[in-house]
């Protein structure tokens, strides 16, 4: 598929046009074998894409309808997508890990939160929002927790040689109703730990690979939240 | 003329109209900019978020029915394979941005991207899925047409010109650019904050998203910004089928997305809807925003030799 084909530039559709001037591109009976072909092709890519795109952006239900024929496609290959954006009021809360060294205790080394931080930083960190906020939910904690935090045991801040221990905390900020009234009010509290020497060698606490393959995560945007 | 060959007209009207290949060149620009980005994002991270010494050991993720569909199923401990998939995605952009096999390019930029979903889907936002669904769509766009390596390479070596391409792939974006915010707009609607007027109030405090943190008291101003959100998110796969309106359209939504990417901690999806933007334009818009930015240029140009003048006079 490169743009040297001259058919590449009329994907399918239009193979037949090379003569398509003030008239438009010919009918289909008007084809020849293999732009009837090519212009077949693009039409049902076409048609089966926007199925698939309107099945991925739908409920569940109508969703597991159309798995068999478009599963790979939607879920495989990422073809789809629902597109919530803040469909649901955002309920993510800030999740910081701090570290226990030789040197010094509660050092804060990965943060959620981007204000403040310097544009490179910013830069760097733009996708640990995700990932880190998600430790704040039991499953992905059981999923990938203590992996997340055995990263920071391997990896010590600067300055410092030795982690022993790594904690996730949830920062949970204030929240008002419509009245102005707290509903929330901020506090803090420690989601897990993990104790870094001795016990708990290198991956071996990893869970084995099933045998049948795990559910996905869900789907970026399924939540309603970018 | 058939009810069935007036459907197929309508079809080819759609899907089969010739283009210049001018909005699909400025698209490749702003979708190849984009890639850079994530090529730039890629490399300060590649390590942290891929690497089996990274946040996610490949264990946590090997046991996905897709992943055979990636190079990481294969060697999920190789660092080899981790820089060079690094070293292709930044190859690839830079293809795709100067034009040279593009088609080619974005294809592998797609591709690339998909792999590092799987290999680390916990960092993933709706933002990545439609960068790498806009760049797998982008195959079928006439990238190289214009204002490309391939096009003076073909008139370097004396090749007659490629026959019009057609807006097929072009049609694919937009459809895809509408269907976003159509969804996004009925996921809204069907939430009662939306509805009375008062989401924006929970987002724009929430420390999480907002760059700002703020509880907005004025009642009045909330719904006027969350009505308009609606109103915008529904007015554009309305409107941009039109001619007149889409400019407006388009102008909206590229303010929109700037004023969300100012306002909140979100990375990536407003700037893959902007970049998407111009695949929406046809040749006509193509030649009035040509002609908008020559006049601009030269009111520039002409007003320049002024300059010294002054300073002499000063």
């Amino acid at each position: 598929m490169t743009d040297a084909s001259p058919t590449s530039e009329q994907p399918g559709a239009d193979a037949a046009g090379a003569d398509a001037g003030a008239s438009g591109p010919k009918l289909y009976a008007e084809l020849g074998f293999r732009d009837r072909m090519l212009r077949a092709a693009g039409i049902a890519f076409t048609l089966y894409h926007l199925a698939a795109v309107l099945a991925g952006g739908a409920i569940p239900q109508v969703k597991k309808v159309f798995e068999p024929v478009l599963g790979f496609y939607s879920e495989g290959l990422r073809m789809t997508n629902s597109w919530g954006m803040f469909g649901k009021p955002p309920n993510t809360t800030h999740v910081t890990i701090e570290v226990d060294t030789k040197e010094g205790r509660g050092l804060v080394v990965s943060t959620t939160k981007g204000q403040g931080r310097s544009p490179f930083e910013r830069v760097r960190d733009t996708r640990i929002r995700k990932i880190q906020a998600k430790l704040s939910d039991e499953g992905d904690r059981n999923r990938f927790g203590q992996a997340y935090l055995d990263y920071f045991c391997r990896h010590p801040p600067p300055g410092h040689t030795e982690v022993r221990v790594v904690r996730a905390t949830n920062v949970l900020h204030e929240l008002r109703d419509d009245d102005g009234n707290v509903t929330r009010a901020a506090s803090t509290r420690v989601l897990f730990t993990r104790r870094c020497a001795g016990n708990a060698p290198y991956k071996s606490w990893l869970p084995r690979p099933p045998a049948t393959g795990r559910p996905p995560p869900a789907a970026p945007g399924a939540e309603g939240e970018l | 003329m058939t009810r069935m060959e007036r459907l197929e007209r309508l079809w080819l009207a759609f899907f089969c109209a010739p283009t210049n290949g001018e909005s699909a060149a400025v698209f490749r620009v702003t979708y190849g900019l984009l890639a850079a980005w994530q090529a730039l994002g890629i490399w300060l991270n590649l390590e942290r978020f891929w690497s089996d010494d990274g946040l996610i050991p490949y264990d946590i993720v090997g046991g996905d029915k897709h992943q055979f569909l990636t190079p990481f199923f294969w060697a999920p401990d190789s660092r080899t394979l981790l820089y060079g998939m690094a070293v292709v995605f930044s190859l690839a952009t830079a293809a795709l941005l100067v034009g040279f096999y593009p088609r080619v390019a974005t294809l592998v930029v797609a591709y690339v991207h998909l792999s590092f979903q799987y290999r680390n889907p916990f960092i993933l936002n709706s933002g990545d899925r439609l960068f790498m669904i806009v760049g797998a769509l982008a195959v079928a766009v006439p990238l190289g047409y214009r204002f490309s390596v391939d096009a003076w390479l073909r008139k370097l070596r004396g090749r007659p010109p490629l026959p019009a391409p057609n807006v097929w792939g072009l049609r694919l974006l937009q459809l895809q650019l509408a269907y976003v915010y159509l969804n996004s707009t009925l996921a809204k609607l069907g939430n009662t904050r939306w509805r009375t007027g008062l989401a924006l109030r929970d987002v724009l405090s929430s420390p999480v998203f907002a760059e700002w943190p703020m509880y907005i008291d004025f009642t009045p101003l909330v719904r006027v910004l969350t009505w308009s959100t609606l109103v915008f998110e529904l007015s554009f796969p309305l409107f941009i089928w039109f001619r007149r309106a889409r400019p407006w359209v388009l102008a909206a939504g590229v303010m929109f997305h700037i004023g969300i990417d100012t306002t909140m901690l979100i990375p990536i999806f407003s700037w893959i809807m902007i970049a998407t933007c111009p695949a929406c334009l046809d040749d006509e818009d193509m030649a009035r925003l040509k002609s908008l930015l020559r006049r601009v240029l030269g009111r520039r140009a002409r007003a320049a030799p002024k300059e010294p003048e002054r300073v002499a006079e000063s």
